[in-house]
């Protein structure tokens, strides 16, 4: 593999980890939005 | 908008012209001039919060820097890589702006430590911005320092004594790229934000 595309994926897999990371965050948020409207 | 950008630039235009993996090029310097985009936006609105004292702006500073730190680190990664294919080494010690941009990526760095070594309220927002200000002052010296210095290992295609020094059909795609990069990081800004807007609604509801 070059370095070229050594760097992309490199950014790619950064950009992939961010979105994980939120997608998780929002869900963890929306079911405690749900509890809190249970209650 | 990004992904035409990396297409034209990886298919089209190819490695750039008198640079070992000038691929990199497309991507790395976006990547920068996104991440004093985003930093500089934080330092913006500390600056806004020590102005008006509204609170909301203490949250808006904190999610911009985030962002801009997690592009520092990825221009220190990408620049690594690029340096390892042009200079056949991953750092050098010795050149001004690589070592200028790792004190402002260390600097944001220590932004969260000194943050969440806070209690948080109204004191934890002042100095948070005040810090975040001082950190201002780094982004035009780490953009502008090795520019007005002599060159030694990092190029600068785009600007060379005042003008481009790459083709204009080359420099069209690194414009898409940068507006491409410039959106995602808006993108990333914008959901982060609201995320954590939602999450201290949430405590504050719990509370």
């Amino acid at each position: 593999m070059s370095y070229t595309w050594a760097a992309y994926l490199v950014v790619l897999v950064a950009v992939v980890a961010w979105v994980g990371i939120i997608a998780l965050k929002l869900q963890r948020l929306d079911r405690e939005l749900r509890e809190l409207e249970h209650k | 908008m990004l992904g035409v950008g990396f297409g034209l630039a990886l298919l089209w235009v190819g490695e750039l012209e008198g640079f070992a993996a000038g691929g990199i090029f497309f991507l790395h310097v976006p990547i920068a001039l996104t991440a004093y985009a985003m930093l500089g936006w934080g330092a913006w609105k500390a600056l806004r919060l020590l102005w008006t004292g509204e609170e909301r702006y203490d949250l808006e500073s904190y999610t911009a820097i985030h962002i801009g730190v997690i592009f520092a680190l990825l221009t220190l990664v990408t620049g690594s890589i690029w340096a390892r294919a042009e200079w056949l080494v991953w750092w050098d010690w010795r050149d001004r702006q690589l070592v200028a941009f790792l004190i402002l990526f260390l600097f944001y760095s220590a932004y969260f430590m000194l943050r969440y070594s806070l209690e948080p309220g109204s004191g934890r927002m002042r100095i948070s911005a005040v810090y975040a200000l001082f950190g201002a002052v780094l982004i035009p010296m780490s953009f502008l320092a090795v520019r007005l210095a002599d060159q030694f290992l990092h190029r600068t295609p785009l600007i060379r004594r005042g003008t481009p020094d790459i083709e204009g059909s080359v420099l069209a795609v690194f414009g898409v790229c940068l507006a491409g990069m410039l959106a995602l990081a808006a993108a990333m800004y914008a959901v982060e934000l609201a995320g954590k807007r939602l999450d201290l609604r949430l405590r504050e509801a719990h509370a």
